[in-house]
């Protein structure tokens, strides 16, 4: 794996996205390696997390159309977080927003899938939730 | 610039890109800081940074071909009236439509083509693409410091 790729995490029905920093022409394959990972597994949602990413390009935006495309025919929900305003409204630009559902971050992705919150791991493995003193 | 500012830097600033993608993203840095020291908006600065990436992106992958004898010239020109011209050109490998084809929206390849000229006709306040006579494709863009209607700076 490397620094700039598309990375896949899964827990039970959900899949999740961790797109890097720059997400243009050159994350392509890793993207579509990562989401094939996830059709594989049957997820029934995908999270889109962008938490991480300050540069996304045209050919980026096209990449995320590419899977969303995919993912809806599929039947999957698909979700996106970690977006600033700008890449919000380039997004609605694009009608992407007619297609998935922007939230504000990885836990209300889960709330709107239904499972506990807790982040998930690489291998699809639940964490235990961090408790609260 | 802010003209009346002492020491205000040059009110031109020319850049010469590698036709290698990734390199972009320095004209992108560059317009950025010529727009803060304007006094544009953060949103605004957005805009701006994305206009730039995308017309240097399809000077380099269009029309030069990411041929590496090519170079991308990238004007940034700060008018006392408050307007940011910019003029990003080529070495017209490849001519460049001088009109924004139509977005696709979500209709398999078709959707992907010209998406960074669609971007680019949406965030910025002028804009045309021109073949220049002595060969090579320009995109001209103007972005003003405060819209002229007062609206929002997407376009519809």
């Amino acid at each position: 794996m490397a620094k700039g790729d598309v990375v896949e995490r899964q827990d039970g029905p959900l899949g999740l996205l961790d797109f890097p920093r720059d997400v243009t022409a050159q994350t392509r394959e890793s993207a579509y390696h990562a989401y094939n990972e996830l059709a594989r597994a049957r997820v029934k949602a995908i999270g889109l997390n962008f938490d991480a990413t300050d540069y996304m390009n045209s050919a980026g935006i096209g990449l995320v159309i590419s899977l969303v495309e995919d993912a809806t025919q599929a039947g999957r929900k698909v979700y996106a977080f970690g977006l600033g305003s700008h890449y919000r409204k380039l997004f609605s630009m694009v009608g992407l927003t007619e297609r998935i559902m922007l939230v504000g971050n990885e836990a209300e992705v889960r709330t709107h899938v239904g499972l506990p919150l807790g982040s998930t791991t690489v291998d699809g493995n639940q964490e235990a939730p961090s408790s609260t003193a | 610039m802010k003209s009346d500012k002492i020491g205000a830097p040059p009110e031109k600033v020319e850049i010469f890109l590698p036709s290698t993608l990734g390199y972009e993203k320095v004209a992108r840095n560059a317009a950025e800081a010529v727009a803060q020291e304007m006094g544009f908006s953060p949103d605004r600065i957005e805009d701006l940074k994305t206009a730039i990436a995308e017309a240097c992106m399809n000077a380099i992958e269009h029309g030069n071909q990411e041929d590496k004898t090519t170079t991308v010239a990238v004007l940034l020109t700060a008018a006392p009236n408050h307007q940011l011209e910019i003029k990003v050109a080529d070495e017209g490998l490849s001519p460049m439509p001088e009109e924004v084809p139509p977005l696709g929206r979500f209709s398999g390849e078709g959707a992907l083509r010209g998406l960074g000229m669609f971007f680019i006709s949406q965030l910025v306040d002028e804009v045309e693409f021109t073949r220049l006579p002595q060969g090579g494709n320009q995109v001209r863009m103007v972005i003003y410091l405060t819209p002229p209607d007062g609206a929002s700076r997407t376009k519809d």
